[in-house]
């Protein structure tokens, strides 16, 4: 009987600044030690201040995840010493005397098993060491602290996940989930990180740390089981302990073995008041939380008959679902679903790629009418779609430009049919008895106007010419 | 033209031309010339100190505007950071340190054109009650230089005391700004918790710790509470104040008012010559008009525990930033791992500092929070509960500051326990977070004894008018150095 | 009953060398021992004292670039990094 516990921590990237100083919270684009002040380095006589958003998007995390938010919230000291903790202790927060913390006691339905949420709190990030050339050698960290201060939810589950699989469906439900609330972008490098633990048959627990990637959580869980059952097949005892996951070999490997438990005194924060959370605000931040994802998808099945497939893609996408949102109305929904999940994702899924994206929601509304008005085939829409996202120019001039309006008078589709017949003479022949090779006259038919024929008068004029109803 | 004045007297000379702040300035810089070597109240003097106030007085002269302050010379603690000047706590640890920001007590202060005169002498990171502490060396009491001016803030006590400024910022965890105003014989005063910006003071117990003046009047000390008190953007505990003026009614008086004597505080253990004088202020108030009772407040007797317990966990968090690797002092790191390099750096702490962080530790390591840590916050509730309960029936407390007279430097050093009891009188009004005010009451052998005033929270203004009551009572001789 | 290895215990988790700790066993175990008063001290509450700050009292979530350069006041700098000794 597995069982794994999660311990996410994830970057409220979308705040302005860092959780206890107005230094900029997304530090990623400064040279070393520029974002900083005396506060988020520690300097004597400096003191914390907390950031009332980051508060409330932490708040809203623990609502989303059906976590109770408390009405009075505190902070405690974690002390412990590492070179990129400036002050020796991280400003965190902690339950063991009682539930002060943002959000306990919440859970999550993954593949119909319930996954609880221990506790969700909200702490500072510590600074960054890189090291000097090949770290056996050097003797030297070198310490950036743009990163000190940015503030962190952390999010403890309780050790309900029964598979490796299922510890993927929940963090890419978080990581919509984040991304969907507006409080983190889970896309940027260090945004989102995750530790694990894992036990066995009821045995001792171990924590895997240092995985750097969504993708190496499920592999590092899978290796750790694996590891434990052969020792446990073999008789062999599991040690509680931490090992790291090695990501060149692909394996956890025991981490130094001085890893007793470390006493971190935590004691409160008396530096931050408690802070007095109304029932009214926490019912705000409720209702005002942008739409759940489960929620839009049921709307867009319940309200447009979007098809289940489409609709999921399109709600766990929160860039195309807002672009959703902004183009479609009651008669178009289900065709501008479909143009953006099955063609323009196609052409624009990477975040540059989207941050470069020229096309409006106009030039959607603009594609699906003339699709569903029969100016446009759907093979032409594609065309055109691809160069609104190149080009970002007006539908009516790309349709000119390249071409694409529909082929519709009768004179001209009847020269190009002729011409297919004239030239698959053993296909018409077939075509009398088989309707599939009706179709595929047809399909000659769209390729000789590149797709701008008006499929059911093609239809029409072939099956008059072969005399077939 | 004499440097014995009070700040008061000081701004009607600068406005009336009687005097200027470059004479006043000179004066004081050559006053700290002659009596340092005896005193030791500084450990930095500002060198730009006499260029400001020929600026100030510029500006005087030019009818430009120019803050209250008229350039009136500040001692500040060194656990409080000044821009620019050396900010040391007193420790080696912190021996090269310059703050690159000002608290924001001094920008206050400085953008009311105070001039700050120089850093003033502490026990090593505020913690001590005799300033023997100090890595830098005592600073002695100028009413006898074989004697202490009592601590943490002995060298704000002991500077305004001896004439070298018209008044300092002290700060006060268990008594650090009145113990130096008692032993010292000036008016000091501990704020109610969070009336005074924190920002800048380098923390050592942040949950009890304020940041107090002290000046030769109640008068005076009002004037800088107006300038310092009020909401900070850069600290979470303050409180605002609605910008009261302090200095407004200070003369109301006292009468009508109810007054407890706390029996605890002038029970057996204190000096004889100590309770003589509390006795006397005490038949004062009376005739003053106020109704002095006894009042019990037993759970005073637990608060020395109670607060070394809290403090000490406090201070070995607070001061585990010192590590040596952003600022400090000079010792190379090539060669060392990390936890080697941090704990030889943290070596070089006094032993009193390090013996409380060591008791800091110890009550807050795993397993012993409920015991030492949590039980001690449980028993300063109760002493604040108690504290309540008494303001119930009377408006004012009062007590000795000090249970003894100043006694000689050395006389206490090696004995840690005996020299946290003499905090007893002190440390509830820490603990509970209420305002506490020294005032000179009288001289005994020629060493000063100090009275103490305690309001319930938020309470400044009555306390500053008993004070101001009982000082204006009081006729003292000059200090003899 | 503070010993030696007590203090030395105590001495390495706030990483602090100390290198006399026979020095501290009598007083640090003196003042212990005062604090053991409290423990027999029954209190009639288990309230304890804090201030309290509601929501919208707090910080606006706001960038404001610190105005000076502060990794040039710092010790031990490298390229504009800080140098710490490498924990192993």
């Amino acid at each position: 009987m597995t069982k794994i516990g999660l311990e996410i921590h994830c970057q409220l990237t979308k705040l302005e600044s860092k959780l206890f100083c107005s230094c900029k919270a997304d530090y990623r684009s400064f040279e070393s030690n520029v974002n900083i002040c005396p506060v988020c380095i520690g300097l004597p006589g400096s003191l914390p201040v907390l950031n009332q958003k980051a508060v409330e998007k932490a708040a809203m995390i623990a609502i989303a995840l059906s976590c109770k938010v408390p009405q009075k919230i505190g902070f405690f000291r974690k002390n412990y010493f590492y070179p990129d903790l400036p002050k020796s202790f991280q400003i965190t927060q902690y339950n063991a005397y009682g539930p002060t913390s943002i959000g306990y006691d919440g859970k999550v339905l993954i593949e119909d098993k319930e996954i609880k949420i221990r506790r969700i709190q909200l702490e500072e990030d510590p600074g960054r060491l890189v090291y000097e050339g090949s770290s056996e050698k050097t003797q030297v960290t070198l310490v950036d602290y743009n990163r000190a201060g940015t503030p962190l939810v952390e999010i403890v589950t309780e050790p309900d996940f029964e598979t490796p699989k299922q510890v993927r469906l929940f963090l890419n439900l978080l990581a919509d989930l984040v991304e969907n609330l507006g409080v983190s972008d889970p896309s940027l490098e260090g945004a989102l990180r995750v530790d694990g633990n894992v036990s066995i048959n009821k045995g001792n627990k171990v924590e895997i740390k240092n995985v750097g990637s969504f993708r190496d959580i499920e592999k590092a869980l899978h290796f750790e089981i694996t590891r434990q059952q052969s020792l446990a097949e073999r008789n062999i005892p599991i040690p509680s302990e931490t090992r790291h996951w090695d990501e060149a070999r692909k394996i956890t490997v025991s981490a130094r073995s001085k890893e007793e438990e470390q006493d971190y005194r935590y004691f409160p924060e008396a530096d931050i008041p408690t802070i007095l959370i109304d029932k009214t605000v926490i019912e705000r931040l409720g209702k005002n939380m942008p739409e759940s994802i489960i929620s839009k998808k049921e709307r867009y099945i319940k309200k447009y008959g979007i098809p289940l497939q489409v609709a999921e893609v399109l709600s766990s996408d929160k860039f195309y679902s807002d672009l959703f949102e902004q183009s479609h109305n009651e008669k178009n929904a289900k065709e501008i679903a479909n143009l953006i999940t099955t063609d323009l994702k196609g052409f624009a899924d990477t975040k540059e790629q989207r941050e470069q994206l020229k096309l409006t929601p106009k030039h959607l509304l603009d594609l699906a009418d003339a699709i569903m008005n029969n100016r446009l085939t759907r093979n032409s829409g594609k065309i055109a779609l691809q160069e609104i996202v190149k080009t970002g120019k007006p539908l009516s001039e790309i349709i000119s430009s390249l071409d694409l309006g529909h082929v519709d008078d009768e004179f001209s589709l009847v020269k190009v049919v002729n011409d297919v017949f004239v030239e698959e003479e053993k296909a018409v022949a077939e075509a009398k008895n088989n309707p599939d090779t009706i179709n595929y006259l047809v399909g000659k038919v769209m390729k000789k106007t590149k797709g701008k024929a008006n499929p059911t008068l093609t239809l029409d004029l072939i099956k008059k010419k072969l005399d077939v109803t | 033209m004499s440097l014995g004045i009070s700040i008061t007297q000081y701004l009607q000379q600068v406005r009336n031309g009687s005097t200027s702040a470059e004479e006043y300035v000179t004066k004081t810089l050559e006053r700290i010339e002659k009596v340092e070597k005896k005193v030791h109240a500084f450990i930095s003097v500002n060198e730009n100190a006499l260029t400001q106030a020929k600026q100030i007085d510029k500006k005087l002269k030019a009818k430009e505007k120019v803050g209250s302050c008229l350039g009136m010379p500040v001692s500040i603690k060194d656990n409080i950071c000044t821009k620019g000047m050396k900010t040391t706590c007193a420790s080696k640890m912190l021996e090269d340190f310059v703050a690159p920001y000002d608290a924001t007590v001094v920008s206050r202060l400085k953008s009311h054109d105070a001039i700050i005169i120089g850093k003033a002498n502490l026990d090593e990171f505020a913690m001590g009650s005799t300033t023997e502490f100090s890595y830098f060396g005592s600073t002695r009491n100028p009413w006898n230089t074989d004697y202490v001016p009592g601590g943490s803030s002995g060298g704000s006590g002991a500077s305004v005391s001896a004439l070298e400024c018209l008044a300092s910022l002290g700060s006060d965890t268990g008594g650090s700004v009145r113990s130096p105003a008692s032993f010292c014989s000036v008016v000091g005063l501990k704020p109610t918790y969070g009336m005074v910006s924190r920002y800048g003071l380098v923390s050592f117990a942040n949950s009890i710790e304020q940041i107090g003046p002290l000046a030769r009047t109640v008068e005076d000390v009002a004037f800088i509470l107006n300038i310092i008190s009020g909401h900070d953007l850069h600290d979470n505990t303050t409180l605002g104040n609605g910008k009261l003026d302090y200095t407004k009614d200070l003369d109301a008086g006292i009468s009508g008012k109810k007054i407890g004597i706390i029996s605890e505080m002038i029970g057996d253990g204190i000096d004889r010559d100590v309770a003589a004088a509390t006795n006397r202020a005490v038949s004062k108030l009376q005739r003053l008009g106020a109704e002095c009772i006894p009042i019990s407040i037993d759970s005073s007797v637990h608060s020395v525990a109670a607060y070394y317990t809290i403090a000490s966990a406090e201070a070995s968090s607070n001061l585990a930033r010192y590590d040596n690797v952003r600022y400090g002092y000079n010792f190379d790191l090539e060669g060392y791992e990390f936890n080697a390099y941090i704990s030889k750096a943290r070596g070089s702490f006094g032993s009193e500092v390090t013996r409380r962080m060591l008791l800091g530790a110890f009550v807050l390591s795993a397993g012993y929070y409920g015991k030492y840590y949590l039980k001690a916050q449980k028993v300063r509730s109760m002493i604040k509960s108690q504290l309540d309960e008494a303001f119930k029936k009377v408006d004012l407390l009062i007590a000795p500051t000090m249970p003894i007279l100043p006694f000689k430097i050395g006389e206490k050093i090696d004995d840690p326990l005996t020299l946290y009891l003499l905090d007893i009188n002190t440390i509830i009004a820490n603990l509970a977070g209420i305002p506490a005010i020294s005032v000179p009451c009288e001289l005994a052998h020629g060493l000063p004894i100090g009275i103490q005033f305690f309001a319930n929270s938020m309470q400044e203004k009555m306390l500053l008018q008993a004070a101001y009551a009982l000082h204006k009572t009081t006729n003292l001789p000059e200090v003899p150095l | 009953m503070v010993k030696r290895q007590e203090i030395e215990r105590l001495g390495d988790l706030i990483k602090i060398e100390i290198k006399n700790p026979e020095k501290y066993v009598k007083q640090v175990e003196q003042i212990i021992n005062y604090f053991e008063s409290l423990d027999k001290l029954e209190v009639s509450s288990d309230k304890i004292l804090t201030q309290e700050l509601t929501l919208e009292k707090l910080r606006e979530d706001k960038y404001i670039p610190y105005d000076e350069k502060l990794v040039e006041k710092l010790k031990h700098t490298k390229e504009n990094f800080v140098k710490a000794p490498k924990m192993i």
